[in-house]
Parts: C-alpha cells; structure tokens; sequence
C-alpha cells in the first residue's frame, strides 16, 4: 500500500500514454478522449514493486464532474510514495495553477512537462530547471508519445522529495486555514491542502471528512464566515489566487511564448470547425466510415467470414464432428441445430459481428486520436441542442453506434446528472448499435433505397421528438456548449491499433457469453414448448397491430436479449416477410429496449428505479412507434 | 473599453477583463480552470458555429451566451 504513485493533471495531457510507457499496462477501454473514467493500476517497469496509478483528467481541484472527484479521493486515501504531476508544456500557465496546490499536499512529487514536442513546434522556449526552482521540486521534459524523457522521469520518481514551496493566500484566507488546520484529522495529506480543498467547497474531501467522524458543522461555519467576506464563491477566488501566481511564475521562467500552430493538420483543423466548410468535410469523413465499415466491413469482411468461412468450411466439418462423435440428438440440436450453441451462437458472434465492430472501432479510434470528435461537438451544438443538450454529448452518442453499453459507461463524462440521463435514455431507446445496424442495413439492402430512408427518418425523429421531450421534462437546466478543442494530431497506427484492440477486448468479453447464453436460452424455451406458446400469446399483438407473421415473436423475445439478436431473428424469416413487414419489425425492434448488457449497465450507472421507468418507457413506445409505421406505411401503399 | 467578446471582429487580439454577473457562478468557475481569469490574452478565433478563443495554446469553444458574458478589451487599441 506504501508503494504507489499517483500520475495526476489536466485532461488529455498524456496520462493514459505515459502510465502505459510506466508500466506496460494499456490502460482500459474505458478511456475516453477527455476522459480516463476509472482509476487504472499498474506496476512500474523500471521500479519493482511499485504501482503507478493512472487518474482521471482534472481541470482544477475541487473537481468538477463525478469521476474527477476520484483524483481528489485518491489523494485522500491512498498512502503515495510519491505524486507525478502531467502537465501540457504548451499550456504552462493552467498547469503550473494546478501544480500549486499540489506542490503543498505533503507529498514527494514531480512535474512532468509532457508535449514538448508540441511546445518546441510552436516556437515556445523556457528553462525547466527555473520553474523547478520556483517550485521547488523535479521538473521533467517528457514526449510520451516519442518515449522522450521517460527513464529521467523514472528516476525522478524515485527521487522525489516533498515539495519546498508555499503559496502564501489573502490574510483572512491563511486565518481561515490555520483555524481548520487545527481540527483537521491526521492524514496522508497535509492538512494544509485538506483545508483548501474544504474551503473551495470540495465534495471528496468533505465525503472523506465526514468518514473520519469529524464535525463538519464547525468546519462549515468556518467556511461559511471566510465567504461572508467575498461576493465570488470561495472557490473562485482560492483558484484566482493560484492562477494570478501561476501567471507571475510563468513570466518569470518563459523566453518565447512561441506562435499557434500552422502545419497543414492544424489548419484541416481549422477547417473541420468553420462554419461553411465543417459541413463538407463532416460529409467526407461520414462517407469514409461508411466505406470503411458499412462496405469493407459489413458487406466484404462478413460475406468472407460467414459465407465462405464458416458456411462454407467450418460449419459443416463441425456438423459431422458433432453428429459422428455425440449420438444423443439433443445435444446434437443444442450445439449445432437451428438455435444451436455454434451454429447460431457462434456463427453469428464470430463471422457476422466482429468484423463490423473491428472496423466501426477501428474508425472511431483513428478519429478519436485526431481529435475530430471534439470539433465534431462543435458542428453538432445546434442539434443537440433541441434535446435540451450540447454537443458535448456527440460522444457517447457517436460511441453508442458501436456499442451501447459501451457508450452508457462514457456517458460519465458529461457534467451534469440531467445531461446523463438524457443521452443515457437515448442510447437506450433509438440508437442502434453496429452490431445491430450491420443486420439492419443488410436486411434493408433487399428492400431498396426507400425502405432505408423511412427507417432512417422513423429512427431520427423519434429520437429528435423524445430527446425534445425529455429535454422539456427532464428537471434541471440545459449546460450551454463549453469545450475544448485539443490539437488536431495525425493519428498514431500503434495507438488506433491498441485502442482498438482493448475495446474489442471488452466487447468480446461482454458478448460472447451472451449470445451463448441467449442461444441456449433460445434453444431451451424452444424444447420446452414455450416459444410455439409465445408465438400465439404475442398474435394480436405483433400479428393484429404490427402487420407481422405470428412467429416474428420469436424475434422480438430475442431482442430482448439483443437488439440486433432479435433482427438476426427477422432475417432469418427471410422470404415469409413483405418488405413493409420487415420494415416494421425492423423499426420496432431498433426502439426495442437495448441489449441486456446494456441495460445492466443502465441499472449500474442510473439505479433500478429509473432503469425500470425506462424500460416502461420504451417497450409501449417500440410498439406504437411500429403499429403507426405499419398504418401509415399501409396508407400510402407501401409495398 | 470593456464590451462582450461577441462584439469584437474575428482574429483581434483580447484582454479578457471580468465576467458578466448573467454567467452561471459554475460556468464561470469552469471557464476560470481554463485559465480565462482577468488579465488573461486571448485571441478571437470565430463566431460561428460557436465562439472560439485561443488561450495560451489552448482552443475553447464557446457558445453564444457564455461568450456574450465574457467582458474583454482590445490588446493594442488602434
Ligand atoms: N504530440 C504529442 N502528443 C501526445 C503526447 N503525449 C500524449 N499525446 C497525445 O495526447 C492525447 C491524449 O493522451 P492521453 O494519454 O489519452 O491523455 P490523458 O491525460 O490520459 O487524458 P485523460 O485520460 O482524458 O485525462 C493522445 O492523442 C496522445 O496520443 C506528447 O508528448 N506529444
């Protein structure tokens, strides 16, 4: 427990890349551009038997949003060796404000000035070893992305000393903070940070107090006494002193401030955000991951892999392995008959699925990386702003098309718990997820270009009309737009590629097991008489209201387990459904409730309560939503 | 003189002065973490989509109401 150190800084510094050069370790999938969402732990290379703990992102301390408290908590309650600081050397002045408060936790610690590279570009040139004097601690120059700096930085960590350094704050702040010091409670950090981090009204600490039995009524009428002497909140004020510090160390230690970046990936950056132009190039970069997944990936790589692969190669070698080697005729069904473990299972996971989610991931991380997705926030405020949201939200939106459990979880970077729940119910109600879109758009290709328009216009405007609701009804206040634009970077191949594969890593992880599981869920309900039961129980619904055949039930009990399980369902109906039928099914199914692993997730980040509201949302809704769509569909003489 | 950022043309040169009391004290607070304090030089990237600054070497994207608080001066009043 002694052994750890902590890497700590600003969002989207370099974290998560120097965490991995530290230890080997990828950091999980979820990390997210902005945003590490859980602590990631792992042991130093160069430092037997030291673990190196990767925190997310902070702007500033007190934190902001809920995962960003996680830094303060394990400042808290983690005994460290030692702290590393990463810091943007481009941007020295809002790292050096948040190296101030560090620098007086009572902790070894060492600034790390990673994106040198990025600094030196610019033309900006300063003297390390100064702001390690104004500091008073280790200063390391750092490219992580280069491994530039890393064994300086290893050995500086094995250095590290407490900080000699005091930022002294207005009279009645320093009063205020020799009063709290006094009743504050031995901790491994200094009581001095404990009381600013209170004073600037932060919930980890207050939390961590209140655990510690220590009356926070004293403390909070202390605090209460120090604001009564400002107009601002206090914690503006604590910041402002730092920041006003910050911009006199900085002037002191900087010879050339340097100039923006001019390189050709900045100015498609540029480019990317401007009000006439972001537009096209918004239509190329779609057209290019339509392309990439929806031709190479849904239509080549899935007719290699299922048509020639495992239809033709594997799965009937397994077919006469099975039924050579297994006499029981039961068994046989279970693994290779029509809801078989393999045949369906299997089959379906492997050839039908990975190979859409491979590139659908493998595209978002190349964006990602570069750093489109936080222009794409920009372009996209309009829009999402009818939902009572801004653009901020693209992400987990945008994620969701590959995996909506997935982008529930990133759902944690948004700021406020309105925002959440929205995009949350959201994902959960009309966004379909690749998997799910690959059977989708393979289905709807039979049906013609039309076919494809109407499902698409359904989804998106129940998607506006609901998020407009929701919006409305959802209590609390929209957060106007409020970002910031990292560099536009050419992607790294070995980063896309390690991005990739964690995220698929995880996916595989989470699905593999249940399509097994509903396989053989499928299969036993089959044995057991209860789907041909089902099959008549859902006729006046899904037959009277919907349009559909009766054993499209079977479908849509599917989709329970997995939207795009129960579209599997559909197109395994073939030629027994109209194109207006499948039509129907196929827009029911895609409001459906989300997969099980979603909605586990949704009950993980948003409680049962409101997971169970959703749900009783959704279900009438799909139903309705598809009932309309097949009168109306009837109306005009769809055929 | 003091005026809102959106009052200012495209690529001029800004001093960012105080905060509209109509600005949210979170908000605030946020933009204050990104370094957007009193005395702080920015340069006015665009208005549309949204407003955009460059603070030191870092780009923010605003949207309207909250660039319409931000208070600023001209750098180099010409
Ligand atoms: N040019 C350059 N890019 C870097 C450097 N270090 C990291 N990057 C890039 O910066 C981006 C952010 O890096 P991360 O490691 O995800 O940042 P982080 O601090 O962990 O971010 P959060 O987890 O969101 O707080 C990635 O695209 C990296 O490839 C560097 O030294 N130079």
């Amino acid at each position: 427990m002694n052994d750890s150190i902590a890497l700590v800084g600003q969002p989207n510094v370099g974290k998560s890349v120097i965490f991995h050069r530290l230890t080997g370790r990828y950091v999980n999938v979820a990390n997210y551009p902005g945003t590490t969402i859980e602590v990631a732990r792992g042991i130093a290379r160069g430092l037997p038997g030291v673990e190196v703990l990767d925190t997310p992102g902070v702007l500033t301390l007190p934190a902001r949003s809920e995962d960003e408290q996680a830094t303060a908590r394990i400042l808290l309650n983690e005994k460290l060796r030692a702290l590393v600081q990463v810091g943007d050397a481009k941007n020295l002045r809002r790292t050096v404000q948040l190296s101030l408060l560090l620098a007086e936790a009572g902790v070894p610690m060492v600034l790390a000035l990673n994106m040198m590279d990025e600094a030196k570009a610019r033309g900006m040139a300063f003297d390390p070893a100064k702001l390690a004097a104004e500091l008073g601690l280790a200063v390391v120059p750092t490219v992580a992305t280069g491994n530039e700096g890393m064994a300086a930085l290893t050995q500086a960590m094995t250095e590290a000393r407490i900080p000699v350094f005091r930022l002294t704050y207005a009279d009645e702040i320093e009063s205020a903070i020799d009063d709290l010091v006094l009743v504050l409670p031995a901790a491994h950090l200094s009581p001095r940070v404990i009381a600013l981090l209170y004073l600037a009204g932060d919930k980890a600490s207050e939390e961590w107090l209140a655990a510690q039995g220590i009356d926070l009524f004293a403390l909070a009428a202390r605090r209460e006494r120090l604001q009564d002497e400002y107009t601002e909140p206090l914690a503006e004020i604590l910041q402002r002193a730092r920041m006003t510090a910050a911009e006199a160390i900085v002037h002191r230690v900087v010879k050339n401030a340097g100039s923006a970046g001019h390189g050709w990936v900045q100015r498609i950056g540029q480019w990317s955000v401007h009000r006439w132009l972001g537009w096209p190039l918004l239509a190329l970069v779609l057209y290019g991951v339509y392309a990439f997944v929806g031709q190479f990936g849904a239509k080549y790589l899935v007719d290699l892999l299922e048509k020639q692969l495992f239809e033709g190669v594997i799965n009937p070698w397994f077919h006469s392995l099975v039924t050579t080697w297994i006499p029981i005729v039961w068994i046989q069904d279970f693994l290779v008959g029509p809801y078989g473990l393999w045949t369906m299972g299997m089959t379906y996971a492997l050839a039908l699925i990975l190979p859409i989610v491979t590139t659908f991931f493998i595209a978002f991380g190349i964006l990602e990386d570069s750093g489109y997705f936080a222009r794409l926030s920009v372009l996209s405020n309009r829009a999402f702003k009818v939902l009572g949201l801004n653009g901020r939200a693209v992400l987990p939106m945008v994620l969701g098309l590959g995996c909506v459990t997935m982008a529930t979880l990133t759902t944690r970077i948004l700021h406020t718990p309105r925002e959440r729940l929205i995009v949350t119910f959201l994902l959960a109600l009309a966004i379909p997820c690749s998997a799910q879109l690959g059977v989708v758009m393979g289905m709807l290709a039979s049906y013609g270009t039309g076919a494809f328009l109407i499902w698409l216009g359904t989804v998106i405007l129940v998607l506006f009309t609901v998020g407009w609701l929701s919006g409305k009804l959802v209590k609390g206040k929209r957060i106007p737009l409020m970002t910031e634009l990292p560099p536009m970077r050419l992607p790294v191949a070995g980063n896309v590629a390690k991005k990739t594969w964690s995220r698929l890593k995880w996916y595989l992880e989470e699905v593999i097991p249940l399509f097994l599981i509903g396989a053989a869920l499928m299969f036993v309900l089959d044995r057991l008489g209860f789907l041909p039961w089902l099959i008549e129980a859902g006729e006046p619904l899904v037959t009277g209201w919907l349009g559909l055949p009766k054993e499209a039930s079977a479908a849509l009990l599917m989709g329970f387990l997995r939207r795009d399980f129960g579209a599997t369902g559909l197109f395994a109906l073939g030629s027994a459904l109209s194109p207006e039928q499948g039509l129907v099914g196929l827009v029911t199914l895609t409001i459906f409730v989300p997969c099980i692993a979603s909605t586990l997730m949704i009950i993980k980040e948003q409680g049962l309560k409101t997971a169970a509201i959703m749900m009783a949302l959704i279900i009438p809704l799909a139903f309705l939503i598809g009932g309309l769509l097949h009168r109306a569909l009837l109306f005009v003489g769809f055929a | 003189m003091e005026k809102p950022l959106r009052n200012f043309a495209v690529g001029a040169r800004l001093i960012v002065r105080g905060f509209q009391d109509t600005l949210a004290p979170d908000l605030r607070g946020h933009l204050s973490a990104w370094g957007l304090t009193p005395g702080t030089p920015i340069t006015l990237l665009a208005h549309h989509p949204v407003t955009r600054i460059a603070v030191e070497h870092a780009e923010l994207a605003l949207e309207d109401v909250i660039a319409q608080a931000v208070l600023v001066e001209e750098l180099h009043p010409t």
